[in-house]
């Protein structure tokens, strides 16, 4: 990027900003000391069930998000677009619900419980996960296969080099630097997961810090876990920097796009196939079961109680959205103005998201602890608001900053010159400029906000209920077709992200 | 003869690109095909490469023929080198690695080192393609073709993306390359000072009169 100042003159700023979004960490390491002791065997569980969750899920995700992909770009095949947009909408199932419903119609309580017994819990939840977190790889996989060149591929037809060549010098390059971000993606989503592990019953590090603090009733207990836990999440934080920092851009295809063959070889009709399964067991059979369930249900009350309970979480998605966005708005316009790099900044901003959710709420109620004597219910839903904040805040800086740099410095520097006051240079350009990008990233967070539930599950003050709380109490019971209500709304709010992605590419002309 | 084209006709969708195309080229002849934008000459070099097939028509490749009366012979089993107008590089991978990627034979190796030296890139087989200069770019694209010792080389717009001072001196070069080694050359160019240095002969080509885009 080009016009800013080369020596950051406001490191300092950046420095305080680093500080107050890693000041839970900071609060969970000064506590660890009064920590008490934890069984080992009951951590060891979890450590082990942890690791393999991150590992198959990773593995599996990215084997089939990676063939997907290859299909995608070197393939012509029928209704092409519309499954691609299928493809991208179990993004729209919050993990916990997928996992609920496979739960529900084939888990120990049903006539597949054998089934169930033999592959084990840990399984169960690496094939729900996989299903959920596969688009991730899928998408990303796709964007790096995008530069793809018709000539490249032409050249090894007139060559002959052979396939697996042409795969090496000219695939690879491409996809490894956006499968390695899907895959640290695919691994913090899993390390974060929370409401699949707890709905399945897995013991893993997120379900433990939620267990010492709510079962066994030792905060000490779950800071202890949170800091040990957050360390390991850290590290990927760092890997995933370093990783970012020393990847280059792809280079672009320009105006020789690959072109897709027509013609379908066998293997790629099996493949074809194993879309299909996927697309019939990731998206359309939870959807009929979801469905069903709600049908079901015929309780008029539910029903009544579930919308109030919509528009409540809907309003809690809507303050930190708001309070989120104008955050990220008034940062991000501040940086362009002082013509500063917001790279850094925007760095900074992931690190909420790069936390689970229970470590989150672990250690901002430790920073409540360490503020206020006394942590009545309001000063709990303050602290659920900052957290959820801090937690979403990188879903609004990204798009932000991308939108901000559009900005022409030559009409801050003209309003510099007139001495427009700051009220007229919002009306006058940041409003008109910024208008969309701020209402989808308000869109964005709100739905994030929505799905969400450790953090909102263990730092909400007694009585206050949300969609994602609703789910957790009626699984804990068993109670599947109650959950589906709640579920159903969830799964409505996630595809209006998921449509948001499809209309970005369809803008780009990508999924053509 | 070495490279013959009769009648050839071809069309995108309703647009027709060439109509009743012939040419016929002569072993170590090098031919311009000049002509304004759409007029197809991009579209003549890939069928000579067999990328398309013709409507109708025949190509004949060192007496052989190799497309038209139903019968397309593969892109890779016409011994053709073939120079993109954006190099088709492989970007990721080192110089030396996308000059020998075709190498099969110790044949084709040694001479692949023997072009690196000729060419000046014999100090470029580490870098990586985006490092190199345009004119450098290209010398690599013409290498990694002619490793494999094709007695036809098409090329298209080679020298668009290299500045004038050094398109005269690259096409001097290549010049005296394609005679030493004997190679029949067809490029493709919008610039008439570009044909004039390099080819033995110049074919003008208009837009088909049926064309109905």
């Amino acid at each position: 990027m080009t016009g800013y100042r080369k020596g950051n003159s406001r490191g300092g700023w950046v420095a305080v900003f680093g500080f107050i979004l890693l000041l839970p960490l900071i609060a969970l390491f000064f506590l660890a000391d009064e920590a008490e002791p934890i069984s080992a065997d009951l951590f060891s569980l979890a450590q082990r069930n942890t690791l393999l969750l991150g590992m198959g899920v990773v593995l599996s995700s990215s084997l089939l998000g990676v063939a997907f992909a290859l299909f995608h770009t070197f393939y012509e095949y029928p209704y092409k677009r519309i499954l691609h947009g299928l493809l991208l909408m179990p993004l729209a199932f919050p993990a916990y619900v997928l996992a609920f419903i496979y739960l529900g119609a084939f888990g120990p309580a049903t006539e597949w419980s054998a089934f169930f017994e033999i592959q084990g819990a840990v399984w169960f939840l690496v094939f729900v996960l996989s299903l959920a977190l596969t688009p991730y790889v899928y998408y990303f996989s796709s964007l790096g296969l995008q530069s793809m060149t018709q000539s490249e591929r032409e050249t090894e037809s007139l060559l002959q080099g052979g396939r697996w060549l042409f795969f090496r010098y000219s695939t690879w390059p491409r996809l490894l630097p956006f499968l390695i971000s899907a895959q640290i993606l695919v691994m913090f989503e899993t390390l974060s997961d929370f409401g699949a592990a707890s709905i399945v019953n897995v013991p893993v590090m997120t379900t433990m810090i939620y267990k010492m603090w709510f079962d066994l009733f030792s905060f000490a207990g779950a800071v202890q876990i949170s800091l040990k836990y957050s360390g390991v999440i850290l590290l990927f934080l760092v890997i995933e920097f370093l990783f970012k920092t020393f990847s280059r851009e792809p280079v672009s295809s320009g105006r020789d796009p690959l072109r897709p063959q027509s013609s379908l070889p066998f293997s790629m009709k099996a493949l074809l196939c194993l879309l299909f399964f996927y697309i019939l067991l990731a998206f359309v059979y939870p959807c009929l079961q979801i469905l069903f369930w709600v049908v079901q249900l015929q309780s008029f009350q539910l029903w009544v109680k579930a919308a109030a309970l919509a528009i409540k979480t809907m309003a809690l998605g809507a303050v930190v959205g708001i309070l989120v966005v104008g955050f990220s708005v008034t940062l991000l316009v501040w940086l362009r103005q002082t013509r500063q790099n917001p790279r850094l900044w925007v760095v900074f901003s992931t690190v909420g998201y790069s936390l689970p959710g229970s470590i989150l709420a672990v250690a901002v109620y430790a920073v409540l602890l360490a503020l206020v004597s006394n942590v009545t219910e309001t000063v709990l839903l303050v602290g659920l608001v900052l957290a959820l904040s801090h937690k979403f805040l990188t879903a609004a800086m990204r798009p932000l900053s991308d939108a901000v740099q559009f900005l022409p410095k030559e009409l801050f520097e003209i309003s510099d010159v007139f001495q427009v006051p700051w009220w007229r240079r919002i009306r006058l350009f940041l409003f008109p400029y910024l208008r969309s990008s701020c209402g989808v990233a308000t869109l964005l967070v709100m739905i994030e906000v929505m799905k969400e539930m450790p953090l909102t599950l263990m730092l909400a003050p007694g009585g206050f209920q949300t969609l994602s709380i609703q789910i957790f109490n009626f699984t804990s019971e068993g109670e599947w077709e109650k959950a589906s209500l709640p579920g159903l709304m969830l799964v409505l709010i996630g595809m209006t992200s998921v449509a948001l992605i499809n209309l970005k590419d369809a803008e780009a002309g990508y999924d053509s | 003869m070495i490279l013959e084209c009769r009648h050839l006709s071809f069309s995108r969708g309703s647009n027709t690109v060439l109509s009743n195309f012939s040419c016929q080229l002569e072993r170590g002849e090098k031919v311009s095909l000049l002509g304004e934008s759409g007029c197809g000459k991009t579209s003549l070099l890939r069928l000579l490469a067999g990328l398309e097939a013709p409507d109708s028509g025949e190509i004949f490749l060192r007496e052989q023929l190799v497309s038209g009366q139903g019968k397309q012979v593969p892109p890779g089993n016409r011994r053709l080198g073939y120079v993109f107008q954006n190099f088709a590089l492989f970007e990721r991978v080192s110089v030396k690695k996308n000059i020998f990627y075709a190498c099969k034979t110790r044949a084709h190796y040694d001479e692949a080192e023997r072009l690196c030296g000729a060419m000046g890139l014999s100090d470029h087989l580490d870098k990586h393609p985006y490092q190199l200069s345009g004119g450098e770019r290209q010398k690599v694209a013409l290498a990694r073709c002619l490793a494999l010792k094709p007695d036809i080389v098409l090329m298209d717009e080679p020298f668009s993306s290299i500045d004038p001072k050094q398109t005269q001196f690259l096409i001097g070069e290549i010049k005296e390359l394609f005679s030493q080694l004997q190679i029949t050359a067809l490029m493709v160019t919008h610039s008439r000072e570009e044909s004039e240095l390099f080819s033995d002969r110049i074919i003008y080509l208009s837009r088909p009169s049926s064309s109905s885009s």
